[in-house]
């Protein structure tokens, strides 16, 4: 069986022959020379094959058909530009809905993104990587309320869940979070009563006094018994520390805010004390465990 | 029919004023390429009323074609004669026993493709480069339908 050439072959013995070279010496020595030969002799015979020219009267004919169809395919193309020229003298279409519409569009992506990060981030939990944000987005809600009795009372707010998260981190038995919450919520707690201490005493700062009653009371004992069974007496021990110190101050507090009542704990600080120096804990941020 | 590159640009211009069908630009792009076309056409079929007949769709069709042409790089003439293969299927088949006419009909047999390169490769003498930049095809495609339509050439002269 005859060997064949590759295309390629093929193509290197033709170039050789379209050089000048007789046909065995551009088939070369190859085993598949037999067959090159074959197929440049047949590609000469191609290209040997004889045309001739068109006669006078061929050519004259074929010259006055094209040039016949030229002056009707002229008359096409002219209308057709015409016709483009006049849709042309009308104001070209405005982009500006277009760019305004994407620009609406990447504000409501933008909105809808932030608002699902804010939602994700409330849900957040101390030991969370959104927590920083949890409580960026806070800072922006005592920064939207102007009177020292609305922002006691966004304050009060923050008290109680920096409470709730304290109580969570207990549970999972984070002692280092547990602290960090509550001192976090004492801290909210005094800021709540300084500002009260020094609004005006109207029915919304009277509930919202109300409110600062029932925050400061929570109790620590159950978050002490979880970090208890936990094994985190360290935590414990320095959460019960920060309840004390914030007892001492909270005398002072009531006794700004409750000038009234009978109070059964110590004489309260002197008017326009702060609370003691050394108990303010850590102002609220990311804890840290 | 091949020819330089300098010739393309040359030609360019006059092919733009042709898209717009100014008469004269059609006039001098038909005195150019009628006697190549027609001497190529004739090589295929071997009859000049019948390559008369082929020559005049060509030109036909290239006018209607003429706004969308822009192989500029690889010449009007190329590209005349890529219609006329397309066309030449048209055109009756020669009959007789000469080898001429035996070779005209093997060629009728191969595939539009094969034909297409077959004709330009060795009626229009174009290199292997310059048919894959005028047909849009790779290179090796082109070497690998030169060897197949040769292939199937030596078997239809032969069958």
């Amino acid at each position: 069986m005859l060997q064949q050439p590759s295309p390629h072959q093929l193509e290197d013995a033709l170039s050789r022959r379209r050089g000048g070279a007789p046909v065995i010496e551009a088939a070369g020595i190859h085993p598949a020379a037999e067959q090159l030969e074959e197929l440049l002799q047949l590609g000469d015979r191609v290209g040997a094959l004889p045309g001739a020219l068109p006669d006078v009267g061929a050519k004259a004919r074929l010259r006055e058909q094209t040039v016949g169809e030229v002056a009707a395919h002229r008359a096409a193309w002219v209308h057709h530009h015409r016709l483009a020229l006049r849709r042309g003298r009308h104001p070209l279409p405005s982009h500006g809905f277009r760019w305004t519409f994407v620009l609406g569009l990447a504000v409501l992506l933008a909105l809808i993104a932030g608002s699902t990060l804010a939602l994700a981030a409330q849900l957040a939990e101390p030991d969370g990587s959104l927590y920083g944000l949890k409580l960026d987005t806070e800072q922006v809600l005592l920064a939207v309320n102007r009177t020292p009795t609305s922002k006691a009372g966004v304050r009060l707010q923050l008290a109680s869940q920096r409470y709730r998260d304290s109580e969570a981190m207990a549970a999972v038995g984070k002692g280092g979070y547990a602290v960090q919450s509550m001192a976090a919520y004492y801290d909210e707690l005094r800021q709540a009563g300084r500002l009260l201490a020094g609004a005006n005493h109207d029915s919304a700062w009277r509930s919202v006094r109300d409110q600062f009653d029932t925050a400061e009371s929570k109790p620590i004992d159950p978050i002490l018994s979880q970090l208890a069974t936990a094994h985190q007496s360290n935590a414990a021990a320095e959460i019960k520390a920060l309840a004390d110190r914030f007892a001492k101050d909270r005398k002072a507090i009531d006794a700004k805010l409750n000038p009234g009542r009978a109070s059964g704990g110590p004489a309260p600080l002197p008017s326009g004390a702060a609370p003691q120096p050394g108990a303010a804990p850590q102002p609220s941020g990311k804890p840290t465990p | 029919m091949s020819a330089g590159r300098g010739r393309f640009r040359g030609e360019q211009e006059t092919i733009v004023r042709a898209q717009r069908y100014e008469p004269e630009a059609v006039e001098q792009l038909f005195d150019d390429n009628v006697e190549g076309l027609f001497r190529y056409v004739d090589s295929l079929v071997g009859d000049p009323v019948a390559s008369e007949e082929v020559v005049r769709r060509v030109w036909q069709r290239a006018l209607e074609g003429l706004p969308r042409y822009r192989r500029f790089d690889s010449g009007f003439g190329t590209w005349l004669e890529r219609i006329a293969n397309t066309l030449i299927g048209q055109a009756p088949i020669p009959t007789g026993d000469e080898p001429e006419a035996r070779l005209r009909a093997a060629l009728r047999r191969l595939t539009p493709d094969q034909l297409d390169v077959i004709c330009l490769r060795f009626v229009a003498g174009l290199p292997v480069e310059e048919i894959a930049r005028a047909t849009g095809r790779s290179r090796i495609r082109v070497e690998a339908l030169q060897h197949r339509g040769l292939l199937a050439l030596r078997d239809a002269e032969t069958a």
